[in-house]
């Protein structure tokens, strides 16, 4: 009878835990790329993006003209690799890796754990920040030139 | 025990002072200037001022003025407000506190104390401007190649 009862405290759990996993979950699905502003130098686009990165608490892991791959880790083990591939008018996020952030892929569907989608969003929204920073020096350099 | 009406007023009044005092010591600490950020050889003026603006704009701090070598920046957050003075050369930058609004800025004894998100926002803008500082271009200065021995 004991045994029995834990069986099922242990098969609720088990459900719990999926139930929650499942859950926390969601469609993954790149965030908006970002323009790059028309007015800003295009040589400043990669260290932008790199001040982006690195003041959310991503690494640069290799860049090369057009890319650069960065990666997050929590010191509870969840990490998560992407590309930032740029070209002349627009920034891109590419997912590449993860751990423990519950990256399946079922019938060409990707799904991954909420966390993810919030890093990736709130890292774009930072490479929009230090665009706006590239736009308004120049704005400012212009308009001091005469 | 039934306490006449004004007895109730001071112990309800005593009791919301000590609370209040309690409360504001734990949200106010003594104010530490963060250590200043070294600048590595090769990178430029030029570049070290870029990086201090594009940190402050990253945490929403406000350039309020400047000259060569000195940027001072403000930053709004609900009733607070701080303004610190950005200096640096070509060996390093160092931040130091200005003015408060709104942070409990106080001197006792020989020491100032201030709300303590102070101290973790002004840490955080100077290892952000630490990290843009070394992604910046530096200039390559050859070695000294040592003239050959005759």
């Amino acid at each position: 009878m004991r045994l029995l009862s834990q069986i099922v405290v242990a098969g609720v759990l088990a459900c719990a835990w999926t139930a929650s996993e499942a859950g926390s979950r969601m469609e993954l699905v790149p965030p908006e790329p970002v323009a790059i502003p028309a007015s800003m130098d295009k040589a400043a686009v990669p260290t932008a993006i790199k001040r982006a990165l690195i003041s959310r608490g991503w690494s640069v892991v290799q860049e090369k003209p057009g890319q650069v791959q960065c990666t997050i880790a929590t010191n509870k083990g969840h990490s998560a690799t992407v590309n930032l591939n740029y070209d002349a008018e627009k920034v891109t996020l590419q997912y590449v890796d993860s751990a423990h952030l519950a990256y399946r892929e079922i019938d060409g569907k990707q799904t991954i754990h909420k966390r993810y989608i919030a890093w990736a969003r709130n890292l774009m929204s930072d490479v929009q920040k230090q665009f706006n920073f590239e736009e308004e020096r120049s704005r400012a350099r212009a308009a001091k030139t005469p | 025990v039934k306490l006449p009406s004004r007895w109730s007023a001071l112990l309800a009044a005593g009791t919301l002072a000590l609370t209040g005092t309690a409360a504001n010591a734990q949200w106010s600490g003594e104010l530490v200037e963060p250590l200043p950020v070294e600048i590595p050889a090769g990178v430029s003026a030029a570049s070290v001022d870029t990086s201090i603006k594009a940190a402050l704009y990253a945490r929403d701090w406000k350039v309020v003025a400047e000259r060569p070598g000195y940027v001072e920046a403000e930053l709004v957050v609900r009733s607070h407000m701080a303004r610190v003075g950005i200096s640096y050369d070509a060996r390093s930058v160092s931040l130091k506190y200005l003015a408060s609004a709104g942070m409990g800025h106080r001197t006792a004894k020989g020491r100032t104390y201030i709300y303590t998100k102070y101290n973790g926002w002004t840490s955080t803008l100077m290892t952000d401007i630490a990290k843009f500082i070394d992604i910046e271009p530096r200039s390559v200065t050859e070695p000294k190649v040592p003239a050959a021995g005759r």
